[in-house]
């Protein structure tokens, strides 16, 4: 969705917000953008450790 | 009647079991003190008070029967109004939730009732525990008890104001990137975020599945300790919750801190972050005051604060919406601006920035971990600045202003805020201790030997007439 503008996604997302709502979103869009960029490291699978989610305990 | 507001549990506890002090008694003074000054102070949503007198009356009739449950019988308590009570309504400061009447305690809540606490009421909050200080909804934003003029912090706002202006001995907050120590800090009061899974969130409305604590708020570490003595316990049935022994958090505290490694990311603040001058004044005195104890100051490395605070908000976005899609989706207008607009930004996240968000936190938890074989705890400021004007948060608060706390809630560590002096405007400051996963007591344990040393916690707000007369 990188490629939608703001309020394009907030209206795929079933969200019908006042203007206002948009234009602060279109601001804020940067610093998720900013932290999405943080996060995107050289990740590889090959090296990493497992990823997992406990499901259970025994 | 002032006076025994301002006494704390541990003192309190000792009168209450030596029979010199009544639990009817204090609580009327409370409800007096609620009564003459919270119009001014907005840390109520709710005041229970017959609930509370039929609490006090209670604990008083079991203690003289010799049947005490312990040092919180008959201990004044409030609640933010994001945990559940059955049969009294559960708000979150909503007029989304303006008429949401539980049907059960939350387990906490619960924990709290078997211990003897009387429930005075339930307390301001940012709206879900996310909104910020908002003028927008069905009641005002709490206020500072050190200057009215000034914002609590949150989202725990109304439980700081509380404690710190003696209208509740102690109260609970919840912590999703900083809720318990931001308020805790600003408001002049000791707040703890638990080790992740150590006090179960069931009946604690949500945030952030992964990211979201309850814990104690009060005027000293003692406090909390004995607040986490009936707080901490399994609960199957919330599956973050572990299954661990439970120390004895009141035994474990003492004055001495000799031979105790205290790690510090000066990085943090001298160069993540913009901190003020006073905060980082009184942080540098803190350390010379743990020196004095008998600790060792170690200068650590983490990742910086940024990457920490990124990844925090991109989980803690993306669980908040997936909460609140459905309300957000069905009616946005019950919801005050600020709420929204955050809440709304989990829109916006991708699913593989969610994914690489909490791999990233896997690598950011063993970082710590890491770092913390070579010392006990971590200490930092809680805020970079004192409080700023209510309302002003927002503008306030930048990536180059950001609290200390959400890296924390990041790696589930407990971490601890207490007040480390005053700015020149008479504004508390304050520092935060981190400790390795279930070393709670540890933590309080250090934030015990500062609070002895040092005369901050023998200051109280004085709250004037006038402006107490004006708003009513």
């Amino acid at each position: 969705m990188a490629d939608l503008s703001v309020d394009r996604q907030l209206a795929a997302a079933g969200l019908k917000l006042p203007p206002g709502d948009v234009e602060k979103l279109a601001a804020l869009a940067a610093d998720l953008a900013a932290a999405a960029a943080t996060v995107r490291r050289d990740w590889s699978y090959l090296t990493e450790p497992v990823q997992a989610l406990r499901l259970w305990k025994k | 009647m002032t006076d025994l507001c301002f006494l704390t549990i541990a003192e309190a506890s000792r009168q209450i079991a030596a029979r010199k002090l009544s639990p009817v008694e204090l609580t009327r003074a409370f409800l007096e003190r609620i009564e003459r000054y919270d119009a001014g102070l907005n840390a109520y949503i709710l005041v229970t008070a017959d609930k509370a007198m039929a609490d006090a009356r209670r604990a008083e009739a079991e203690i003289m029967a010799g049947r005490s449950r312990g040092p919180l019988h008959g201990i004044p308590i409030a609640l933010k109004d994001i945990y559940n009570t059955a049969g009294i309504a559960t708000t979150a400061h909503s007029a989304l939730f303006k008429d949401h009447v539980p049907a059960e305690d939350a387990v906490t809540t619960r924990l709290l009732a078997e211990a003897g606490t009387v429930l005075l009421g339930k307390t301001a909050t940012w709206e879900f525990a996310i909104g910020g200080t908002s003028f927008d909804l069905p009641w005002p934003p709490a206020r500072n008890p050190w200057n009215p003029k000034h914002d609590p912090g949150g989202s725990s706002s109304g439980t700081g104001a509380a404690v710190a202006a003696g209208l509740a001995m102690a109260g609970m907050g919840t912590d999703t990137g900083g809720s318990i120590r931001f308020p805790a800090a600003w408001c002049g009061i000791a707040g703890l975020k638990p080790t992740y899974g150590l006090v179960s969130r069931r009946g604690i409305l949500p945030l952030s599945f992964s990211l979201d604590h309850g814990g104690p708020m009060c005027w000293t570490s003692e406090d909390c300790a004995l607040m986490m003595q009936a707080l901490a316990a399994h609960d199957p049935l919330d599956p973050g919750s572990a299954d661990v022994p439970i120390p004895d958090f009141a035994a474990a505290l003492s004055p001495s801190l000799k031979g105790l490694r205290i790690g510090v990311p000066r990085h943090f603040w001298e160069t993540d972050v913009d901190c003020g001058a006073e905060t980082k004044a009184a942080i540098e005195a803190a350390l010379e005051v743990y020196r004095a104890l008998g600790a060792e100051i170690v200068e650590v490395t983490l990742s910086p604060l940024g990457t920490y605070n990124d990844t925090g908000t991109l989980i803690s976005r993306s669980e908040a919406y997936a909460i609140h899609e459905q309300y957000l989706t069905r009616t946005p207008e019950l919801y005050g601006a600020i709420a929204r607009q955050r809440i709304s930004m989990g829109a916006l996240v991708r699913a593989p920035d969610y994914v690489n968000a909490l791999r990233l936190r896997g690598e950011l938890i063993r970082e710590l971990a890491a770092v913390m074989t070579t010392v006990d705890v971590i200490v930092t400021p809680t805020t970079p600045d004192p409080a700023p004007l209510l309302g002003e948060v927002a503008a306030f608060m930048s990536k180059r202003k950001s609290l200390f706390s959400r890296a924390f809630n990041v790696t589930g560590s407990p971490a601890l805020s207490t007040p480390s002096g005053f700015s020149s405007d008479g504004l508390p400051l304050s520092m935060q201790i981190v400790g390795r996963p279930f070393q709670d007591d540890l933590v309080l344990k250090v934030g015990h030997a500062y609070e002895k040393a040092t005369a901050w916690r023998d200051r109280r707000p004085v709250i004037a007439e006038p402006f107490a007369a004006a708003a009513q």
